[in-house]
């Protein structure tokens, strides 16, 4: 609309761009005739990158006249060649060809809409003053089709929206049954105009965020320690993007399941708090208990394999990875009174403000003949792990200070102090530890 | 005079007639399109440097080995299931549960794998889980031996509370009764159960409606190619060249990167997406654009040709669309509001007015590594009733700013407190919770409440403080725009009380007619009204 707010607003002899919009559809419809016959050879570079073009050019003619049934027409015509042409691998390209032709197609209509209804009405008038009458009824009718009908998508993009709010379901309740209905009708429009989102900022409560570390052991017997996100590494982007989207990636793995701790998993956590891990002294036990959703658990996975590939060792690059354990840390926040800090001045990244949940052990898949991908997704060791999805405790105790001069007695005064199980938990089962 | 006697003789003809004058004025006035340039500008550039930062992550967000490997993206664009809700008060159940220990859906799994091809031996397996017949060892896992009867085998209830729930023998039954004869599908089946949990039979829809590029470029060099082409193209639009083409592919590009790597999205890519969509329906490169300069070079240039002198710089031509995208912006901005404001309603601790401090607490997010703002932090703890009152103060005046907002900015007098309101808790945002590009981009929504004319105004303020485009400051003084700028002003500003007049000023004007209908009589009568 704008390239014809400004050619109204422009001179009446020749406007801005000196453009004939003809003669850029049949540029387009010529790109289009040679991605069809190049389609038959499989030539796809040469076909996606006239798609683009000829997509471009068609676009452009559209442009300068918006309000042209033939033009909108033909560019949707256009589209839909370049639809058929398409190599059937680029299936989300076709279907975005597939949307702008139907797009091109139904403007043309609704443009046509209201010359076609005047028309028509004319065609009944007797006398030539009568048929003028009726045929600017007509057009009055389509006009005011037209605008029903953008009021109807308007509303039906709003009612969308509005399902995608309601369709989570607040706390103990179930989410309202027309909002899914609404939700499961409009999603395929939604989803693709990335329309999802139910705007619950910071709601029900400001949650603690979470990061994933990993430890990472190498075939030479090395390992180190990812962090995700670390802000020293993002420190030339001033507005923190890059920072703030891998804080995004912990948080694709924080859906948790209310899986109950079961006989079983108490019984194997039993197991680990012999070997020294105990539970954490601030928390309950079903706290302490997290599994992952599903979808977490394949995107686990993924993300091991990914460390695996793109982290290599600090001390022999070309050493492979050969096991990858992953930890879901929730960094509480400090309450008003630790901030306050009576006793000492607040520390918001303590060790012990970090929660670790252990994810899990992760190794290379066994090679499989039939799938060589070498970017298969990593795999879980071992789901019988006494430690699988528990916490990890990292937590302070207060004990008395000991005499230097007399290990054998203490001051009197007391002393907080951090026990850190992460570190010893991480390095079990690897030929040499690796310093944090 | 006619629909005026029909609507006094009938109210509801008459509240009809008038609900749809107003739903026309709202919609489908025309409205001047310098907010919308203003907003091009600034989303524009804002969404340049979104996709600058990604050269840092290019081959790690969306590459064939990224966080996502490409494999695993395209599984679930083309399997994640989608259930659709029941349409009885018999809830959807699964038509197999399965179980939460992963050990125990493991083992069912593997054993529903190995079940016998023929039919006839599967269902003597039926049997076994009934303890009809005695099971030969390893023919039935223990688990499910264990597990309870639930309904009579073969038997379907059909009201609601005999409907078996749970994982039980009779649901076990029912399935392996009902799993397909072929080999291959009913592995499928089971293989899509297990990785999704849902039985593919009980889905409404599978697989999503997700665009990118990145699903089928994927070798590096073609990646940094094509990602520098999109870089180009959004300045484009970000200047406003060619901006009806380069704004659909500004955010056809946008989406590519947003539907490919879902893992790392946040708030700044939804607020991004929706300015997008409504810069795209709006003619937003019809102010403040190279486009228009353009269109003006052009129009000077063939002027200077034809020997006349040069033509003046007229403010963007007011359109329909202007006014509907603008009015788009406006609604979702609310909607926005809406959901944010009643959805923190649900939180306790928005409720007793601590919220906020746990936004400024979060170390990931508040500049907590700074000392000063752990200082400030600090201090302010210690006070107790200073901590409660800001604190406090915060949480409720961010409520009622989120549910108050789309119910009040609608009011003239009150829409510039409340724009301001908005733009102060987006500063607050940027600065205690860091989400800068977020906050800068909700800002630039809600300058979509600022009136074109108010724009176009101070627009003409810079350009006279600066000395930019002299044509425009002659044009201004020229008697055509000091007649047509005021006019379109007083239109745009009583457009809300008055729209019929606007539209008559427009028209007096010599803006071009836009389909509303004109009441002249209406206008004549309130005019009559008025002292």
């Amino acid at each position: 609309m704008s390239q014809a707010d400004l050619n109204r607003a422009g001179d009446a002899e020749q406007d801005w761009p000196p453009i004939d919009p003809w003669a850029l559809m049949a540029i387009a419809g010529g790109a289009a005739a040679i991605a069809v016959a190049l389609s038959f050879t499989a030539w796809w570079t040469p076909v996606a990158l006239l798609t683009l073009a000829g997509l471009i050019t068609a676009g452009g003619a559209v442009a300068l006249r918006p309000k042209s049934p033939p033009i909108l027409a033909a560019a949707g015509a256009t589209a839909l060649v370049f639809f058929f042409a398409m190599d059937r691998d680029w299936d989300s390209a076709r279907m975005v060809v597939r949307l702008l032709a139907v797009i091109a197609l139904v403007a043309a209509a609704l443009v046509a809409l209201p010359g076609f209804l005047g028309q028509i009405m004319a065609a009944g008038g007797s006398s030539e003053k009568e048929a003028e009458q009726l045929q600017e009824r007509g057009r009055g009718i389509g006009r005011f089709l037209n605008r029903a009908i953008v009021s109807l998508l308007l509303l039906l993009h709003f009612g969308g929206i509005l399902c995608a709010v309601l369709s989570v379901p607040p706390p103990g309740r179930d989410q309202s049954w027309l909002a899914q209905w609404g939700w499961s009708i409009m999603q395929p429009y939604l989803q693709f105009a990335y329309l999802i989102n139910a705007y619950h900022f910071y709601a029900p409560e400001p949650g603690p965020p979470a990061l994933l570390w990993f430890y990472v052991e190498y075939e030479d017997g090395s390992s180190r320690w990812i962090e995700i996100p670390k802000v020293a590494d993002h420190d030339i982007d001033i507005l923190g993007q890059e920072y703030t989207r891998r804080l995004s990636i912990g948080e694709s793995v924080n859906q948790v399941m209310t899986a109950p701790v079961t006989d079983l998993v108490r019984q194997r956590r039993g197991i680990a708090m012999r070997e020294g891990i105990p539970l954490h002294p601030e928390l309950s036990e079903e706290a302490q208990y997290r599994v992952p959703a599903d979808h977490a658990r394949k995107l686990l996975c993924e993300y091991a394999r990914f460390v695996a590939q793109h982290f290599p060792s600090e001390t022999n690059p070309s050493a492979a990875a050969v096991r990858v354990k992953i930890y879901r840390v929730v960094h509480r926040m400090l309450e008003p009174n630790e901030m306050a800090g009576l006793r000492e001045y607040p520390e918001p990244d303590a060790a012990w403000t970090y929660w670790p949940y252990y994810q899990g052990e992760f190794v290379k898949p066994p090679p499989d003949p039939t799938n060589p991908d070498p970017n298969q997704p990593w795999v879980l060791k071992d789901n019988k792990d006494p430690m699988l999805y528990w916490l990890v405790p990292i937590y302070r105790e207060l004990r008395p200070v000991i005499d230097p001069t007399n290990p054998q007695r203490n001051t009197g005064e007391m002393h907080w102090e951090t026990l850190d199980t992460l570190h010893p938990h991480a390095r079990a089962g690897a030929k040499k530890g690796g310093q944090p | 005079m006619k629909e005026t006697s029909a609507a006094a003789a009938n109210p509801l003809v008459g509240l009809v007639s008038g609900f749809i004058d107003a739903w026309n004025r709202f919609w489908f006035a025309p409205g001047n399109p310098a907010t919308l340039g203003l907003m091009r500008l600034c989303a524009g550039l804002l969404i340049v440097y979104v996709h600058l930062a990604y050269c840092y992550d290019l081959p790690e967000f969306f590459g064939k080995d990224a966080w996502v490997s490409t494999e695993r993206a395209m599984r679930n664009r083309a399997d994640s299931p989608w259930v659709a809700p029941s349409d009885n008060w018999i809830p959807l159940y699964p038509n197999l549960y399965l179980p939460d220990d992963l050990d125990m859906r493991e083992a069912l799994f593997q054993w529903l794998r190995g079940l016998p091809d023929d039919k006839q031996e599967r269902l003597r397996i039926i049997d076994y889980i009934y303890g009809v017949r005695e099971a030969p060892p390893d023919a039935v896992p223990n688990f499910i031996r264990a597990l309870p009867d639930g309904a009579a085998a073969g038997v379907e209830p059909t009201s609601p509370e005999f409907y078996p729930q749970g994982f039980t023998k009779w649901q076990v039954a029912r399935f392996i009764k009902n799993l397909p004869e072929d080999k291959a599908a009913r592995l499928a089946k089971l293989d899509y159960m297990n990785e999704w949990g849902f039985d593919p039979d009980q889905l409404y829809r599978r697989g999503g409606y997700h665009w990118s590029v990145w699903f089928h470029v994927t070798d590096p060099a073609s990646m940094w190619i094509t990602h520098a082409a999109i870089i180009g193209v959004m300045l484009m639009f970000a200047v406003g060249f060619c901006t009806r083409v380069t704004s659909v592919l500004t955010w056809l590009a946008a989406l590519s990167y947003i539907q490919r790597s879902p893992i790392t999205l946040f708030g700044v890519d939804t607020m991004m997406n929706v300015l997008l969509i409504y810069l795209m329906i709006g003619p937003s490169g019809a102010a403040l654009s190279v486009d228009r300069w353009l269109a003006h070079w052009w129009k000077a240039r063939r002027a200077r040709l034809a020997g006349k002198s040069a033509p003046p710089w007229t403010p963007p031509e007011s359109s329909v669309s202007a006014n509907f995208a603008v009015r788009m912006i406006q609604v979702h901005f609310c909607l926005i509001y809406l959901a944010s404001g009643t959805s923190k309603l649900m939180g306790g601790n928005w409720w007793n007015g601590t919220a906020v401090y746990y936004t400024m607490a979060n170390y990931e997010f508040a500049p907590l590594r700074k000392a000063w703002y752990l200082a400030l932090m600090h201090s302010l703890a210690k006070h107790r009733l200073a901590w409660e009152l800001i604190i406090g103060a915060g949480s409720f005046s961010t409520l009622a700013l989120e549910i108050g907002l789309p119910f009040l900015v609608w009011q003239r007098r009150l829409r510039p407190y409340l724009v301001a309101a908005s733009l102060l808790l987006h500063v607050f945002i940027a600065l205690f919770m860091g989400l800068v590009v977020f906050s800068l981009l909700m800002a630039t929504m809600v300058m979509s409440f600022i009136p074109g004319a108010g724009t176009e105004r101070v627009l003409g303020w810079v350009r006279r403080r600066f000395g930019i485009e002299e044509a425009a400051e002659d044009s201004l003084r020229t008697p055509q725009l000091t007649a047509v700028v005021p006019a379109v002003e007083e239109a745009e500003e009583a457009s809300d009380a008055a729209p019929a007049e606007t539209e008559a000023v427009l028209q007096v004007v010599g803006q071009p007619e836009t389909g509303v209908t004109l009441e002249k009589d209406k206008i004549k009568r309130k005019k009559e009204k008025r002292p």
